[in-house]
């Protein structure tokens, strides 16, 4: 009897003991569960909405990261910066953030301490095989890498097919070429180059475009200020060349009294049948639906000798903050930078990857050709201006430029009060 | 005779109670706000233009005046500040008198009156963003409506590139300002023309006055007051203009209508803090001293006469 009731008693404690032990282990499954570290992603590039699929995936793949995937573009790129590095120095924004502009701003965020250095996470995750190396460059601040380029950029002159089929015009191979194409588009009652620049944007970008054109990386000396801006013969023949865009009748009338947006629906109602642009205007041409199919080609060099064949470089690039959990954030950049991430970013809008991918054949045809291309000609690219001038003189520079266009400054002008704008900024600091 | 240690109702009075206090608590949390939200941030402007900061690093670099040094050197920002001045000085010509001229015709109709109230000051409670796109669209060369309309009255030799042109730039701006501003006035004249006695306007018409008289001999003078107020406020809004040309002109073509404002706001997007608050600094003490000497010299044209 005695036997039995011990037995009995020690059933009941084996029992309570089990499932003491079964409920410890489904706490202890749980509080394993809450450790998921959160990854907070600001993206300041594209709409990260295609994204979201990708997202899901992985975070149900890993128990031990959860993504948090936020859209904060707003207003302009300026503004953006700022509220990036305000909620940077704040220890308040993203542990990655996608789309951040390399050049100045990348160095006044290092300059700072907000963002972590990468130089070993690609050494050993292999990326540093991946990035061409005058992409690299731009990320590299003394001998330290800190950023991902993400995408890649080149502008070109997005055409109208229709237009072009009608009028039987050629692509051009060379400038005198191009230069024959807006004489015949001129005649048949069309604008041949697309110019909005009230506001600014893209004035500078599309003067530099015409200087790389001819200058080619003399004009990169010149951007850097190691040689003269009034030095450069070879820019002033490029700047001619895009003065005569207005000159010539080639543009559209009025190009500073309209914006950048308003030019734009120009080219979509079939008024002016160019336009110089990169290759985020596959997206926004898909958005405004034209009524006319879109061809590309690179703007012809004003100066065939040139070693450059078009301006464009890095789009936006990944960085980590600091104050980020590094192995998690590791993680992320991993899986930001598959192929899978690239291939989805190419297809879904036309977001040229910066690291060597296969670019499929079965996307948009002209998102097809225009990653190829730019696939091709990478280490000829010649990088935005304000990757190398201070934000405050690339500022001044779209002022300047539309002085000349608006026949305030004759060209020889303009780069006299370049020189004069970037040398007084460059004395100052 | 010994005082009443009793109020009204016969209640001892506390001998903590200082009504002379009384409206000091009553300003307080306004005097509050004002210092911590208004002056405040002034005062900080005003100190960090001694110093080289980029609005994030932690320590800032004194540089001594070195910034006034740099902006009273730079021809931009006089370019600016001349700009500014002209629109200061149409400012409180055009839009001043619109809304007294309105405010006299909606005080002397006697039908309407409410709807031509509420149409007339409805652009002024737009947004100033709304109100520099709506422009923007009315000024399109291809697409506006303002050249059409000019043809279509036989005006259109008057068709101009009306943002694209550096010569009227800073002009176009302005009208879309008078706009959007014109109705602020009128509604101030308003309530101005409604505080004077109607028996002066009766006796100027029994005495024979025609329009032009009562304008000029009994209406604006017994505003005067008014004026001061409206003509005030006219300085600050046009030495602080900045939504409406940020947005229709960004200050070009080539600087030609950028203003004070702008500039600061470039310089601030450049990380640029000292500059931009020397710059600040210099257009606040340009406000104040034309604000302070305008309500001064009203006084003493009142005093004096």
């Amino acid at each position: 009897m005695g036997k039995n009731r011990f037995a009995t008693q020690m059933q009941r404690l084996a029992l309570i003991g089990l499932v003491a032990l079964l409920l410890g282990l489904l706490s202890l499954g749980s509080v394993v569960a809450q450790e998921a570290t959160d990854v907070l992603i600001w993206s300041l590039g594209y709409s990260g909405d295609y994204n979201d699929a990708l997202v899901e995936r992985f975070n149900e793949a890993h128990d031990d990261i959860n993504i948090v995937y936020e859209d904060v573009l707003t207003g302009t790129f300026t503004e953006n910066n700022q509220k990036v590095r305000i909620a940077l120095e704040n220890e308040a924004g993203p542990h990655v953030l996608g789309g951040v502009d390399v050049g100045a701003n990348l160095q006044a965020l290092v300059s700072t301490g907000q963002v972590r250095d990468l130089t070993e996470y690609y050494r050993a995750s292999g990326l540093i095989d991946r990035i061409p190396p005058n992409l690299l460059s731009q990320v590299t601040i003394e001998g330290r890498i800190y950023a991902i380029p993400q995408n890649m950029e080149s502008v070109g002159i997005f055409y109208n097919k229709d237009a072009f089929a009608e009028l039987e015009l050629e692509v051009p191979t060379s400038f005198e070429e191009y230069g024959d194409l807006l004489e015949a588009v001129k005649d048949a009652g069309y604008y041949g180059y697309t110019m909005g620049l009230a506001g600014g944007w893209p004035s500078a970008l599309m003067a530099s475009m015409f200087m790389y054109s001819s200058a080619g990386s003399e004009y990169i000396d010149v951007l850097s200020g190691t040689q003269p801006w009034p030095d450069c013969d070879n820019c002033l023949d490029g700047l001619n060349a895009f003065y005569g865009m207005v000159a010539n009748g080639y543009a559209n009338p009025e190009p500073l009294g309209i914006d950048y947006d308003q030019s734009l629906d120009l080219f979509y109602q079939g008024i002016n049948v160019m336009v110089l642009n990169g290759p985020w205007f596959i997206d926004a041409s898909v958005s405004a639906d034209p009524d006319f199919e879109i061809g590309f080609f690179y703007l012809p060099a004003v100066n065939p000798n040139t070693d450059i064949k078009t301006l464009g470089g890095i789009g936006g690039s990944l960085i980590v903050a600091e104050y980020a959990d590094v192995d998690a954030a590791f993680k992320v950049l991993d899986w930001l930078t598959t192929e899978e991430v690239a291939v989805q970013a190419l297809r879904e809008v036309s977001v040229l990857p910066a690291f060597s991918i296969e670019v499929p054949e079965d996307i948009d045809p002209l998102t097809y050709q225009i990653a190829s291309e730019t696939a091709a000609n990478v280490d000829k690219i010649g990088f935005w201006p304000v990757t190398y001038l201070p934000p405050k003189v690339f500022g001044d520079m779209n002022q300047i430029v539309q002085g000349m266009i608006g026949g305030m400054l004759t060209p020889e002008e303009f780069l006299n009060e370049m020189q004069e704008t970037h040398s007084t900024y460059l004395a100052e600091n | 005779m010994a005082q009443s240690l009793t109020g009204p109702g016969g209640r001892a009075a506390s001998p903590r109670f200082r009504p002379d206090l009384m409206p000091y608590l009553f300003i307080l949390p306004a005097v509050v706000i004002y210092l911590v939200f208004n002056l405040g941030p002034v005062l900080a402007s005003f100190v960090l233009s001694f110093f080289k900061w980029d609005l994030l690093t932690p320590t800032a670099e004194f540089n001594g005046f070195k910034h006034y040094n740099f902006i009273l050197n730079d021809e931009r920002f006089w370019g600016a500040l001349s700009h500014n001045f002209i629109f200061l000085g149409l400012a409180v010509v055009i839009p001043v008198s619109i809304g007294l001229l309105l405010a006299v015709f909606i005080y002397e109709i006697r039908r309407g009156r409410v709807f031509f109230r509420a149409a007339l000051f409805l652009p002024a409670i737009f947004s100033g963003v709304v109100i520099a796109y709506v422009w923007k669209w009315i000024y399109h060369p291809f697409a506006g409506v303002l050249n059409p309309a000019l043809e279509l009255v036989g005006l259109g030799a008057f068709t101009q590139s009306w943002l694209g042109d550096h010569k009227i730039a800073l002009y176009s701006t302005f009208i879309a300002y008078t706009w959007a501003s014109f109705g602020y006035s009128m509604v101030i004249f308003l309530a101005g023309l409604q505080d004077i006695p109607t028996d002066i306007f009766d006796a100027a018409r029994v005495d024979g006055a025609n329009f032009r008289q009562k304008l000029f001999r009994v209406t604006i003078p017994c505003l005067y007051d008014v004026f001061t107020f409206v003509v005030t406020l006219r300085i600050f809004t046009a030495m602080g203009v900045f939504g409406v040309i940020y947005i229709l002109t960004g200050g070009g073509p080539y600087y030609s209508s950028d203003v004070i404002d702008i500039y600061v706001f470039r310089m601030i997007g450049n990380f640029e803090m000292g500059w931009a608050t020397a710059a600040a600094t210099v257009n606040t003490m340009i406000v104040v001293c034309l604000s302070t000497g305008f309500i001064k010299w009203r006084e003493w044209r009142s005093w004096s006469s």
